[in-house]
């Protein structure tokens, strides 16, 4: 068994694949992060691909997840009490206060997961997508794709999008 | 067999935290603050070996002891106790479900109204814990942050360079707090709205928890919601968060309840009507199954489908129906198949005269 890869606490029941030009990408998620994240199977036989294929990317990006970066994060190991990322990924637990700086590639201690947004209304999350054109065409092109289920096409055509949208948004990024 | 134990004085009070009075536990059915602590310079309970975790068990045992709150309850290693006993303290909620493996080391010292504990060598040295009936998150923080005071006075506390609390696991580092409530949500259940609440809830950083999920079901339509890292926020700012959370999917409960009744009353009161009709007159019934249709008869109680009955007092049959209290009750250990068929009885029995008796009493 191993937790999720989210939460680094209940199992990781649902694994997720994805290959693009032969790079393949894993996600190893909890229900309940996966019903979060709309990483569930349910999304896979409904209309919300799209989204599936987005939330799946963001994670992936994320989560920096492929195999070579999976031995490298297993092989890691804490010098005061021996604890290995392979055996952290497996449980979630921490052995001593030195796992923190010895472990820390393994739960992303340098990702914001300690965030809690401010509260607002409780409403879906929406996304801030097809602010240009360009990207609104590619948005449809990236629909069709999936309708006709080309989905490693698809799956190019989000990445293309994503780059998009992050180089608009570091523009407009106000120190 | 286990005819008297330790923790017998706890049992036979009543479960505190889950007494009426609360208006509000009509939905939120209990609260919880949890907080985690180690001490410096050890290894954590995960890496440390028996010897080293009795010895975090007798430090904070002499810490205890110095803790008016606590002095006069229960303090216990879980491996003096028989599996049924550790089992009926994780029915209880006074240890974490972990601890019933009842490993060398791990303990437990619990207030004698047993509405609060300090968990030991339970995946973090120390957990101390809070419980409270309704969504009253203050008061359970207010007791909880009592005992770290405490305790603290006692014990030195590992931390990282930034002063933040270090924990076995990394979304706990910060603060150590976990504060949750306890939801029975049929309505959203029942009308398909669930999954949005569920991802709602995520989005503003609370994760929404099955409390008694099996096998992908979701039995009994309890929720737990609580914060997902201890990391950002300070403590009350957490709690105030959660609480407003709580309050607004308290009210899409509501209005999925009113929808449910003006759109689909035959499929509501149908579900009421066949739990009644199973729990008043079946011969065997399962945990899953007793805890599906107490859920309905609960929602049809709220929906004052019944004068005699009242939510609270179908909460606490949830906990007497569990398996370990109706072992307890029993006298002996037994299997499934007897459980059942002890378990339908009590349910007939309490259905015939709910007023009769209390069945959250003693066991």
């Amino acid at each position: 068994m191993r937790v999720c890869d989210l939460c680094h606490e209940k199992p990781a029941t649902i694994h997720v694949q994805e290959s693009v030009h032969g790079r393949e990408r894993t996600l190893h998620v909890c229900p309940t992060c996966a019903a979060r994240e709309k990483l569930t199977p349910k999304a896979l036989d409904s209309l919300s691909l799209t989204e599936f294929l987005y939330s799946f990317a963001d994670l992936a990006a994320e989560l920096g997840e492929d195999s070579e970066r999976d031995a490298e994060l297993d092989a890691l190991e804490c010098p005061t009490c021996g604890l290995t990322g392979a055996q952290f990924r497996e449980h979630g637990l921490l052995g001593c206060p030195s796992c923190y700086a010895a472990l820390a590639p393994c739960f992303g201690a340098d990702r914001p997961t300690g965030g809690l947004p401010l509260p607002g209304p409780l409403a879906p999350p929406e996304r801030d997508a097809e602010a240009r054109r360009g990207l609104r065409d590619l948005q449809d092109e990236l629909d069709r794709a999936v309708e006709a289920e080309n989905y490693e096409r698809a799956a190019i055509l989000r990445d293309e999008i994503q780059e998009l949208q992050q180089s608009a948004t570091s523009e407009n990024e106000v120190d | 067999m286990d005819a008297s134990s330790p923790i017998d004085p706890l049992l036979e009070r009543p479960v505190r935290w889950l007494q009426p009075g609360a208006s509000d536990s009509r939905i939120a059915i209990s609260s919880r603050v949890r907080l985690a602590r180690n001490l410096a310079g050890q290894l954590f309970p995960l890496r440390a070996s028996p010897p080293l975790r009795r010895a975090v068990l007798a430090r904070v045992s002499e810490a205890v002891s110095a803790l008016p709150a606590l002095n006069d309850g229960i303090g216990i290693e879980m491996a003096d106790l028989d599996e049924l006993h550790r089992r009926l303290l994780a029915e209880r909620r006074m240890v974490g479900a972990g601890m019933v493996a009842g490993e060398p080391g791990t303990g437990v010292f619990i207030s004698r109204a047993g509405d609060s504990s300090v968990m030991v060598n339970h995946e973090d040295h120390v957990r101390i814990q809070a419980l409270t009936p309704g969504c009253r998150l203050a008061a359970a923080w207010k007791t909880a942050r009592r005992l770290d005071e405490g305790l603290a006075e006692g014990l030195e506390y590992a931390r990282g360079d930034d002063t933040r609390l270090l924990t076995a696991r990394p979304r706990d580092a910060g603060s150590g707090l976990r504060a949750s409530v306890l939801l029975h949500l049929p309505g959203l259940c029942l009308g398909g709205q669930i999954a949005g609440v569920v991802r709602a809830a995520g989005s503003v950083g609370f994760e929404v928890d099955n409390l008694l999920q099996r096998e992908g079901a979701d039995h009994g339509k309890l929720f737990q919601i609580a914060n997902r890292t201890a990391g950002a926020a300070s403590e009350e700012e957490t709690i105030e968060r959660l609480g407003a959370v709580v309050e607004q999917i308290a009210e899409h409960e509501e209005n999925a309840r009113k929808l449910l009744l003006d759109r689909e009353p035959n499929r509501v009161f149908d579900l009421v009507g066949r739990a009644y009709g199973v729990l008043r007159y079946a011969y065997r019934i399962g945990y899953d199954e007793a805890l599906d249709r107490l859920s309905a008869l609960r929602l049809g109680a709220e929906l004052s489908m019944f004068s005699n009955l009242d939510g609270p007092a179908i909460t606490r049959l949830v906990m007497a129906v569990s398996p370990a209290h109706l072992q307890k009750r029993l006298g002996r250990r037994t299997g499934d198949e007897e459980l059942a068929g002890i378990r339908a009885r009590l349910l007939r029995q309490w259905l015939r005269d709910p007023e009769a008796g209390d069945p959250g009493g003693e066991p």
